[in-house]
């Protein structure tokens, strides 16, 4: 590697930990998945049963059904 | 005037601010532990608490502070030191305070992914499940919240897969589904997947049972997988233009577990299938893509690619790879002794046709491919080049018998599982069928799947059994012949022997993969 | 200052209104945080809202409301304060010329005030003020009566009137004497440290009440010619566990009142109910109430008394959850948790978390100890209370449904879903969606 390498930051991983923070994507398969179950919930109870950290949601639909759930995908949340 | 040395001594003040003075103590102790900090304290700008700071060397004789303020004070050794720590200070002030303080304990339901995330700052992947309506908008937050998304749930529009799918490339997430039954990440199976040994193969799917079949060959055949990334049904279409299978290349290209890589879908739309055959192309691991039915023949030049039409054939590109040839031997719990008669039956009876009954929907595209050449064939899930089958639930919900054809049904199609549970998950609503097609004297062959692993009914054998037992032992003259694969491992949940064995004592034949089933089937219907 | 200012309609210029709204609720957030209420003086009524010198204007609590659907408490309370103002000669003929059309109702909301339960709120009573120092803005409410028979629970009797009087004549009068005489008390200040010693400010208040006499004591012995008539004010300050609930109520209102008005904001604003309907505000929505029925509290009964006494809920003071007191500390108030019936004291906090889920942020300010220092969920939005199903969660006393009885006991009540509901529809609507 060379000094310019270095300047230019392509391989320096100091400069590139200076950068913009991992994307999401990036890490997928590198680190084993935390994940939060959103629906059924045997899916959570097979991963707990295999030592894998996993958050159960507590989901219900949204107040106003459809209509509203539509709204709320324009404006927010 | 305190005797302050060396150091250097500044505060701040936040006027009209309060914080109670045991939170104000933690903040202080957080900024005393700051390198080259000396001392420090966070007070309400009280006479008593100004005069204890003036005493402690914190303070300069004179602030002007009401008690409603608070003041910030530090001594360091640096002034670059003092300036940090009062600029932490700040920060740990405008911090949300649970943030500052630890998380709390979490033992109420979790309402929602941002409560989720709150809850367990680690949690970076929400796997989806909640009716389709409603998936897009919960996938939409877990990627707002910085995770990657598998989405299980089906329904969802093509118009909100897309903005899904683009808001969360620009986010830098990926996006698994909709409709992605089978994730193997890290080593961890997600919904439908099968407990396979960790390896350097990496997966890209957009067919759940697809990605089941080929990872469950692999595994028979010693081959270790390092991921398999789901994309759902739709991601190779014109309209999504493959973002998540792109994205998923991109990882596993990137990753250094993974060495090589197997693309699996039906055939894509055309542009989009030079867009990602480009893309497979330019990683330099060797790749072996099934486009279901496409053998690649119209394919451009494309490098190290090895084209492929069947699971099976994608999984014995890769085996022979790794170990230079097939070990046919690889799976003692399968039948794989006596070759059958070819055209057993076609001689003394009407027996000429076969009904696969599936639970998987590759599984049965895969079947069509093979079994394509001969006239006549039927589907509900039809592939190009196959006759469509619209009428199949209508008839089997009737009781009526199918055509007068080959027919190779998806049981999981939306036809068969309105209102229902899909047959992975309650093999029972096959049994109907299997009875019905057994009962058909035109019938000669009944081909059958049967997916295990994690989310598939834990004894999907048994219901299959429960039919047989109602009639003779299949011979193919006076009950059809049965034909079955069983798609899982020694690992998975279910005991993948004791579902074989119990399906050979009932004369079932099983085979080592669906296209095996398949041939045997063939070569038992005389079409040999 | 009049609150009657026409919300400005505007249509968002791009397509991402997600950001906008969220910028929008960001910046309501801020001005609720970046508030400064102070207790300053008590002032007579007319002189605070100069709109009650004219005609016979009652102003109550809640959205507006005809006398023909008003409840029983309600209609005790109007009749009473005619009495005590003058209007009426005996109770029933207040009855009559309420029934006749003979009186204006108002919301307090409408004139910068809160009251709890039935609120009645009319010229000649003294009304506590706190200002907005930030903002510049004031907001009004009565002083707390005690407990037992009180006009705002529907008491009308002798007993009722006599004690208005007297805070009219004794004890607003030495109150307002005697912070004028101060700096005010910084109330922002007093609610910190309220919530480390166990109140959420809606059902308990007795470290706020203890903390706020010791604050005015000295500027009220400074002030006071008449130790007798001191003596009486501190000892009915100091017997009041709710005197600073009206505090609270008025802190509330001044620091929700700049947040009105904030084009594509969907935070609430106010909550509040007149014992028929339950009514809410969002910022971007202007004036309109969005109302339902409203809900009967689930809760704890007095001795003597069940469920089948109580009288549906009541009152402005709901104005102290929209600023994430109340049900949303219920985590710093353990005590609060079972005098509601809210299950176990350890159980408490789990209602302050469920809160964070439909609120854009929480209070640094304001945090409860129990809960590792958590901030107060502040800043309902409606897009998350209606994703989350959740309905704000409300500490609240329960009136005898007759008049003039009284407090029956406390439970817990949600804010009904449909107002949420509504408001988000209009609030599509609005932006063309």
């Amino acid at each position: 590697m060379s000094l310019n390498d270095n300047k230019n930051g392509k391989t320096d991983p100091i400069a590139r930990s200076g950068a913009a923070p991992l994307k999401p994507a990036a890490s997928l398969l590198n680190v084993a998945p935390h994940i939060v179950n959103v629906g059924v919930p045997g899916f959570a109870e097979e991963l707990a049963s295999q030592g894998v950290s996993v958050v159960q949601l507590d989901w219900r639909p949204p107040a106003g059904g459809a209509r509203l759930a539509k709204i709320l995908s324009i404006v927010g949340t | 005037m305190p005797d302050t040395g060396n150091l250097f001594v500044y505060h701040r003040l936040r006027r009209q601010y309060y914080l109670d003075s045991v939170a104000l103590m933690r903040l202080s102790q957080q900024l005393t532990a700051a390198e080259d900090v000396s001392d420090a304290a966070l007070m309400m700008a009280t006479p008593a608490n100004i005069e204890i700071m003036q005493n402690a060397g914190l303070l300069e004789a004179n602030v002007d502070a009401s008690p409603s303020d608070l003041v910030m004070a530090v001594a360091a050794t640096t002034s670059d030191a003092a300036d940090n720590a009062l600029k932490l200070a700040e920060t740990l002030l405008d911090a949300p305070s649970s943030s500052r303080a630890g998380k709390a304990s979490g033992e109420q339901p979790v309402r929602s992914i941002r409560q989720a995330v709150a809850l367990s700052p680690d949690a970076n992947f929400a796997l989806i499940s909640v009716p389709g309506e409603f998936a897009a908008a919960e996938a939409g937050k877990a990627i707002r919240n910085g995770m990657n998304v598998m989405v299980f749930s089906d329904n969802v529009s093509v118009d909100e897969e897309l903005a899904l799918k683009q808001e969360a490339r620009e986010l830098g997430c990926l996006v698994m589904g909709p409709d992605c039954g089978t994730a193997i990440i890290a080593g961890v199976p997600l919904a439908f997947a099968n407990r396979v040994n960790r390896g350097s193969v990496g997966v890209v799917g957009a067919s759940g049972t697809g990605i089941q079949e080929v990872t469950c060959l692999l595994d028979r055949a010693g081959v270790g997988i390092s991921h398999a990334i789901g994309v759902g049904g739709r991601d190779l279409s014109a309209q999504i233009g493959g973002i998540s299978t792109l994205q998923a290349l991109d990882l596993l290209d990137a990753d250094d577990a993974t060495e090589s890589l197997v693309l699996i879908s039906k055939p894509p739309a055309a542009q989009v299938r030079d867009l990602v055959l480009q893309r497979v192309a330019a990683s330099k691991k060797p790749a072996v893509v099934c486009f279901i039915g496409d053998d690649g023949s119209a394919a451009d030049a494309v490098g190290q690619i090895q084209m492929v039409s069947t699971l099976e054939a994608a999984a014995n590109a890769v085996t022979r790879s790794y170990k230079g040839s097939l070990d046919a031997s690889t799976s003692a719990a399968v039948d794989t002794s006596g070759e059958p008669t070819p055209g057993a039956t076609a001689s003394n009876s009407q027996r000429r046709f076969i009904r696969g009954l599936y639970c998987g929907g590759t599984l049965c595209a895969e079947a069509q491919v093979i079994l394509g050449a001969h006239a006549g064939l039927l589907s509900n899930a039809s592939i190009p080049g196959v006759e469509q089958l619209d009428t199949a639930a209508d008839t089997i919900n009737r009781g009526a018998d199918l055509p007068a054809a080959h027919c190779l049904l998806d049981l999981g199609a939306d036809e068969f599982t309105r209102g229902k549970p899909h047959p992975m998950i309650e093999p029972a609503i096959r049994d109907a069928a299997i009875e019905q097609s057994m009962s058909d004297d035109t019938t000669a062959v009944v081909l059958l799947d049967c997916v295990l692993g994690y989310g598939s009914h834990i004894d999907p054998a048994a219901s299959i059994i429960r039919v047989l037992e109602k009639f003779p032992r299949p011979d193919g003259k006076a009950v059809p012949h049965i034909v079955a694969s069983v798609t899982g491992t020694e690992n998975d949940p279910q005991d993948f022997a004791a579902q074989v064995a119990a399906l050979l004592e009932y004369g079932v034949q099983v085979c080592e993969s669906n296209a095996a089933a398949v041939r045997r089937a063939q070569i038992l219907a005389g079409l040999g | 200052m009049t609150s009657e200012i026409p919300s400005s309609v505007t249509t968002p210029k791009t397509d991402d209104i997600a950001a906008q709204v969220t910028a929008a609720n960001k910046l309501a957030v801020e001005r609720m945080l970046a508030a400064e209420p102070v207790l300053v003086d008590v002032v007579n009524a007319q002189e605070a809202i100069p709109e009650l010198a004219e005609g016979r204007k009652i102003l109550h609590a809640g959205p507006p409301i005809d006398w023909s659907r008003m409840c029983g408490p309600m209609r005790g309370a109007i009749a009473g304060i005619a009495v005590f103002e003058g209007w009426a000669g005996s109770l029933a003929d207040a009855e009559n010329m309420a029934a006749a059309g003979e009186f204006e109702f108002h919301p307090n909301h409408h004139f910068n005030a809160v009251g709890p339960m039935t609120g009645m709120t009319t010229r000649s009573q003294p009304l506590m003020v706190v200002e907005n120092r930030k903002f510049g803005n004031r907001a009004f409410c009565a002083i707390n009566e005690g407990l037992g028979k009180v006009m705002r629970f529907g008491g009308n009797d002798e007993s009722v009137l006599k004690r208005l009087a007297w805070l009219r004549d004794v004890a607003g009068p030495l109150m307002q004497q005697a912070l004028r005489g101060s700096d005010g008390v910084d109330v922002k200040n007093v609610i910190a440290r309220g919530l480390t010693m166990g109140d959420e400010m809606h059902q308990r208040n007795v470290a706020c009440s203890g903390l706020l006499l010791r604050e005015l004591s000295p500027h009220l012995a400074r002030v006071s010619k008449d130790a007798d008539q001191l003596a009486e004010l501190l000892a009915f300050m100091g017997g009041n566990d709710q005197f600073f609930l009206n505090v609270g109520m008025a802190t509330g209102k001044s620091i929700m009142d700049p947040v009105r008005d904030i084009p594509m904001s969907t935070i609430v604003t106010a909550m509040s109910r007149n014992g028929t309907d339950f009514g809410i505000r969002v910022s971007s929505l202007g004036d309109r109430w969005f109302t339902a029925a409203v809900e009967m509290p689930q809760g704890l009964y007095f001795p003597g008394f069940t469920e089948k006494d109580a009288n549906p809920d009541m009152g402005d003071s709901t104005i102290v959850e929209t600023i994430g007191l109340g049900g949303f500390a219920m985590g710093a108030s353990p005590a609060v948790a079972g005098f509601v019936g809210a299950g176990a004291a350890s159980d408490a906090g789990n209602y302050t978390r469920s809160m964070l889920d439909i609120c854009f942020s929480e209070n640094p300010e304001w945090s409860i100890p129990g809960l590792d220092y958590q901030g107060v969920p502040t800043g309902i939005d409606i897009r998350r209370v209606v994703d989350a199903g959740v309905a704000p969660v409300i500490n609240t006393g329960i009136a005898h449904r007759e008049p003039g009885i009284g407090q029956v006991g406390a439970g817990i009540v949600r804010a009904p879903m449909d107002c949420f509901t509504d408001a988000l529809e209009a609030f599509a609507l609005q932006l063309g969606i």
